[in-house]
């Protein structure tokens, strides 16, 4: 493990053990990845950077919220898109130019952020190795980005212990923050995740339903 | 396990997964139900006509509706993360914060605190807001505590309450709102405080200030129904209140319980109902002046200024005695003026700058009288504030002005043919030269210059001047013009002496007067000397004095004074002989009434003598070759 890679997580106050850290960062490192990858796909912008040096512990980060859960019963991960309208249009107009932005309905770019969560988190399911058949995808949902204190108190409240991530990708003309939150009720869930990258992803495929 | 048993389980399996796949499906439908209404009740809220947001304890915006993102000038999207304070002024957000915090994270649940800040607006406006706080103690996410904040722009109410003060500040009634319990509601006008002699109304009874004596005024028939009575009906109906108020007498005698002395106050009640039951009056208090009479006083004003006009009519041949004796009649009216539109009139600007000509007119003619008169009426003027806020009653403030404008106009006449006697006396050069040179170089001109209503009888005047081949082929025919036109002229009008007629631009008229009666005067004159005139005097008649200027036994010229002495004062005539230095205050107490007057105003005027005139004038071009005397005789007596 690099020194990133000792990084100290802790659970309702409790550090981990390096080997469940360990699997952790890898596990993050994976989403983090897969979110790049989709969002390159969906916006076909090559030159989408991830930048994981995130200022402050901001839970707000985006009017819009959109977030998927992959439920199983050895682990659950939550992950999230942070956004702002105008964010939305930029990603919608690098595929369908559009000489007025400002007419862009709202459903449609909840549409299509709710389908790169949808992908992420297909993505991430498939890396999962032995838990990919054992846990189900919610249905992605968009909220309000102030919903994010509300999950925060009530994962408080009921004693929940998240590792929460926020990342951003960042293109020239546009930026969105994203955040995973990992809960391991087993941590044997984790022993033979893998990052697997599709063919389809690095070619910018993207089929709308 | 026997075949039949496994297929059982792989058929009781597939029912399972069958039934885990429709719940599923179920909890998607109902999720996608629930984000849709979670969208629809955002938007309500972003709606909101009031600013709502949720902030941190350091004032940083965790959400925001679009009420509050326009105060910032921006979108409610782009106001997350931004701060509260962007909108303050230091210590302003520095007493926010103070508020904000004093709630603190264990406030009670729905403690809030209300409180009005200003804010400087995206536009560099400020504004008046009134802020809601609530400390959202079960919400706190990564944060200390939250804040719930909603807060409404009150400027423009707070503007209009501002312009409700300012006018019952200044509005001369007396305005008070009374409540169930007898109370006086705050916002009361100052002008009912003065009328009631106490300084702060608010929360004092009504009853105890104001006892009704219950005058039956004008309506002596009807009941009347005073504060007492009118009090007990908090709680009825709009209909028994309207007809109560039907048969209530507004005129009542009051007297406050601060003072001595009763005063009589006009009370008007204006009722105001809360769901159909009366629930405060409003009373309107006003002075005596304004409650009795008023309307008399306005028909009497009325009917003395149609006899005024008749006079004025009279007087055309410059009739100085009957117009002084119309001046004096003026003096009272000026008094029944400032009587009558002491509590009405408000916007006095026009009126101080006639009458400031009056007085300026008045004591260039020497008319004591009408001098102290409207010193008095100027002193008032200037006393009062002028407020422009609120004129009442601006026919009769327009009344005013009128009636100043024809007491001027009436003075300017008055010292035409004041001036014109003592020069009479006068001769010497030959006159027609400058007569000729008089009226080339400036009646004329002036002729000319004439614009508004009196434009066609200065036009039809100067056509008459130049019709009569210049004044030395026609004099006689250039008295007659003057005589029939110069007041046309004056007047701005074409019926007479004009008193009657409302000039559109009356500073206009009067400065065409001042101008055309200092070249009246010169022309008269040098009419007078030019011609070859006798004089002579009707004696006889008591408190009069008539002159009469003839020439071949033809009248042309006619002065009469007139003043049978009750309207004046005496002690201002004595007061001012001695100021012009007429008399020494040792001689002034030798002297009686009569001869007092006779200094000041016809100093060679002798009691019952006659009085010649005597002058010298030059024919022109030696119609019979070479000077002649006239002859102007006075004979006088006043009865004090």
């Amino acid at each position: 493990m690099t020194e990133q890679d000792q990084q100290i997580y802790t659970i309702c106050g409790k550090v981990l053990p390096p080997e469940e850290a360990g699997q952790i960062h890898v596990l993050q490192d994976i989403i983090r990845q897969l979110s790049a990858d989709k969002l390159r796909c969906q916006t076909g912008d090559a030159r989408l950077d991830l930048d994981t040096q995130i200022e402050g512990d901001q839970s707000i980060l985006g009017h819009w919220l959109s977030m998927i859960l992959i439920s199983g019963r050895r682990i659950k991960i939550t992950f999230k898109v942070h956004f702002n309208t105008a964010q939305g249009q930029e990603i919608i107009l690098k595929k369908v130019p559009v000489a007025r932005p400002q007419k862009i309905e709202k459903h449609f770019i909840f549409d299509r952020l709710k389908e790169f969560c949808n992908l992420t988190a297909g993505s991430i399911k498939e890396c999962l190795g032995a838990e990919n058949s054992k846990t189900g995808l919610s249905l992605p949902v968009i909220t309000r980005g102030f919903d994010e204190v509300i999950f925060f108190d009530s994962a408080h409240k009921s004693g929940k212990g998240k590792i929460r991530d926020v990342w951003a990708l960042r293109a020239s003309d546009f930026a969105v923050h994203c955040s995973s939150e990992i809960q391991v009720l087993d941590w044997n869930a984790l022993q033979d995740i893998r990052f697997i990258r599709r063919d389809s992803d690095q070619q910018g495929d993207l089929e709308f339903l | 396990m026997s075949k039949h048993g496994k297929k059982d389980e792989e058929d009781i399996n597939l029912a399972q997964m069958l039934a885990s796949v429709q719940s599923l499906h179920a909890s998607h439908e109902i999720t996608v139900e629930l984000e849709r209404s979670k969208y629809q009740a955002e938007q309500v809220n972003d709606s909101l006509p009031i600013g709502y947001v949720i902030v941190t304890d350091s004032g940083r915006i965790l959400k925001a509706n679009r009420s509050m993102a326009r105060i910032f000038g921006v979108t409610h999207e782009v106001l997350i993360q931004r701060n509260l304070s962007e909108i303050f002024a230091e210590s302003e957000w520095q007493t926010f914060l103070q508020k904000m915090r004093s709630l603190g994270p264990h406030s009670r649940k729905n403690e809030a605190l209300e409180f009005e800040l200003d804010i400087i607006s995206a536009e560099g406006k400020t504004q008046t807001v009134q802020w809601n706080l609530r400390s959202l103690g079960d919400i706190k996410g990564n944060f200390h505590c939250l804040y719930q904040v909603l807060c409404q722009d009150i400027s423009v109410e707070r503007e209009h309450e501002k312009m409700l003060q300012d006018m019952l500040m200044a509005v001369p009634l007396g305005l008070l709102w009374v409540d169930a319990s007898g109370c006086i509601l705050p916002h009361h006008s100052r002008y009912a405080a003065q009328l009631l002699q106490v300084e702060n109304l608010v929360g004092m009874q009504i009853e105890q200030l104001l006892q009704d004596e219950d005058l039956p005024v004008a309506r002596g028939a009807v009941p009347s129904c005073g504060v007492s009575a009118m009090m007990q009906l908090f709680g009825a109906s709009e209909e028994v209140v309207r007809h109560r108020l039907s048969e209530c007498v507004h005129q009542v005698r009051v007297r406050s319980a601060k003072s001595l002395s009763s005063s009589l106050l006009h009370i008007t009640y204006e009722p105001s109902f809360c769901e159909g039951k009366l629930c405060r009056w409003m009373l309107v208090l006003s002075p005596q002046p304004y409650a009795l009479g008023a309307e008399d006083k306005i028909t009497q004003l009325t009917e003395k200024e149609v006899k005024l006009v008749e006079r004025a009519l009279e007087f055309k041949g410059a009739d100085i005695g009957k117009m002084n004796r119309s001046l004096l009649e003026l003096e009272c009216l000026i008094t029944d003026i400032h009587a009558k539109f002491y509590h009405q009139v408000q916007d006095l600007t026009a009126v101080r700058v006639s009458v400031q000509k009056v007085v300026q007119v008045a004591k260039a003619a020497g008319l004591m009288n009408l001098t102290r008169a409207a010193d008095y009426l100027l002193s008032w003027v200037q006393d009062r504030k002028v407020e422009s806020s609120v004129v009442a009653h601006e026919n009769q403030r327009q009344a005013l002005v009128d009636l100043v404008s024809e007491i001027e106009y009436l003075i300017m006449i008055h010292m035409v043919v004041r001036k014109n006697s003592p020069e009479l006396i006068e001769s010497g050069k030959s006159p027609s030269d400058e007569i000729n040179h008089l009226v080339d170089s400036e009646l004329i001109p002036f002729l000319e210059q004439v614009t508004g209503p009196a434009k066609k009888s200065a036009r039809e005047m100067l056509y008459r001047i130049r019709q009569s081949g210049l004044l030395t082929v026609s004099l006689e025919s250039l008295s007659d013009i003057l005589h029939t036109h110069v007041d046309k002229v004056c007047a701005g009008g074409s019926s007479g002496m004009g008193l009657s007629v409302k000039v559109a631009d009356s500073r206009l008229s009067r400065q065409n007067l001042a101008t055309l009666s200092e070249i009246l005067i010169r022309v008269l004159d040098m009419a007078l000397k030019l011609r070859g005139c006798d004089s002579s005097c009707v004696s006889g008649q008591q408190n009069r004095v008539e002159v009469f200027v003839d020439q071949d036994a033809q009248q042309v010229f006619h002065v009469t004074v007139q003043d049978h002495g009750g309207f004046l004062c005496m002690q201002n005539l004595k007061s001012e002989v001695v100021a012009q230095g007429l008399v020494s205050r040792e001689e002034l107490l030798q002297y009686k009434d009569e001869k007092v007057f006779q200094i000041l105003f016809f100093p060679e005027i002798k009691e019952g003598k006659k009085i010649p005139f005597m002058g010298r004038y030059t024919r022109p071009n030696g119609v019979d070759g070479g000077e002649r005397d006239f002859v102007l005789s006075f004979d006088l007596c006043f009865d004090f």
